[in-house]
């Protein structure tokens, strides 16, 4: 995959309008996911993941072939993000997630066939109390988590993206799982409700 | 889906109460892997190709074949609109072309009678209202009364005022939890 990321930019860089559509839409949901997730609104996450693209295409040329092009591409949306939250001077979030992030991910929740409404319900609610958790953590908390868990990234990489030293990815990140274990249980869904 | 999210939560969480880091970072990223997360609307990578210059600006219905769709029908609605039109008069000569010149003549009177008893009960209502109206005009034109109603306005502005700035005030800025 890296290779033929490498591959994409090059001819991106030539001009190719059909390898850039190519990186945008192998990476289009990973880096909205992860601006989503840091800025909780769907409208801005959409317009500050078009601008982290453009950012990347008028920096294309800047790319270190050697390095990960997604690593590169998340550093960009890493830095979007913040500027943002920056911009709207937002340090903390409310306590309950939007409700149109809720819509959201109710809309997107398959149904099933022959699953009864109390298992549906149950299943709803699990997954909001999951992305309430998750929306509940810090922004800084948040964005390694996502990039580790949702993305699958190693420590270093987030590293890199984050600007973090190692040591504060990895405390960020096991602070933000007890968090989250916290969340869920005092939202009622602890380990002894799922047993 | 709702039986094995139900089962991935429950095993990280039970990876975390044992302390167990690759486990628990394992079954939090299976717990993820399970979550839906909104994508992009959909043309999101030709709005962006667009604003880098790469491409022409998207159609307004997405995508050529749309719009072409979208042409068609204005079109077949224009064609119905004039058959429509070139139709209409001759169903109404059809339908009203058998009625005799006295039955025409009995329903124009029975409509005027008709619109004219409306007209009467119109008449009267708006008098009952004009009544109410003139009385509420005099008794509001009297110095208390009027010092009443701006002393009102004044206070309900005021408390409206009051009210925004505990609801700007009060905007919850807490953690889950003290990390």
């Amino acid at each position: 995959m890296p290779s033929e990321d490498a591959e994409l930019v090059t001819r991106a860089l030539a001009g190719s309008e059909s390898a850039f559509r190519d990186l945008v839409l192998r990476y289009q949901k990973p880096v909205h996911g992860l601006i989503v997730r840091m800025v909780r609104d769907r409208g801005l996450a959409e317009d500050l993941s078009q601008e982290v693209f453009i950012k990347a295409y008028r920096a294309l040329a800047t790319f270190d072939p050697k390095r990960k092009f997604s690593s590169w591409l998340f550093k960009i949306a890493h830095n979007t993000a913040i500027d943002q939250l920056r911009r709207r001077q937002i340090e903390t979030v409310p306590l309950e997630s939007p409700d149109e992030e809720k819509a959201d991910l109710l809309a997107l929740l398959p149904d099933p066939e022959g699953e009864s409404p109390d298992t549906r319900l149950k299943r709803r609610s699990l997954a909001e109390a999951l992305s309430g958790a998750v929306g509940q953590l810090r922004v800084e908390y948040r964005e390694v988590v996502v990039l580790r868990f949702q993305e699958g990234l190693a420590y270093e990489e987030i590293a890199e993206i984050t600007g973090l030293p190692l040591g504060t990815v990895k405390t960020h990140l096991h602070r933000a799982r007890k968090a989250m274990v916290r969340s869920l249980t005092a939202q009622g869904w602890g380990l002894e409700r799922l047993e | 889906m709702g039986r094995t999210l139900h089962k991935s939560v429950r095993q990280w969480l039970q990876e975390e109460r044992l302390d167990r880091l690759d486990s628990a970072e394992q079954g939090l990223r299976r717990v993820f892997a399970q979550l839906p997360l909104p994508g992009p609307a959909s043309g999101f990578a030709d709005r962006v190709l667009a604003r880098v210059g790469l491409a022409p600006e998207p159609l307004l219905f997405g995508s050529i074949s749309t719009a072409w769709a979208w042409r068609l029908a204005i079109a077949l609605c224009l064609i119905l609109v004039t058959v429509t039109v070139l139709v209409t008069p001759g169903i109404v000569y059809v339908v009203f072309g058998s009625l005799k010149g006295d039955s025409l003549a009995q329903i124009g009177t029975a409509a005027l009678v008709g619109f004219l008893q409306r007209f009467g009960e119109g008449l009267a209502v708006w008098q009952t209202f004009s009544g109410a109206g003139r009385i509420l005009a005099s008794t509001l034109n009297t110095p208390s009364v009027f010092a009443a109603l701006i002393f009102g306005s004044l206070f309900s502005i005021g408390a409206f005022r009051l009210l925004h700035g505990l609801m700007i005030t009060d905007r919850g800025t807490h953690y889950a939890t003290t990390i």
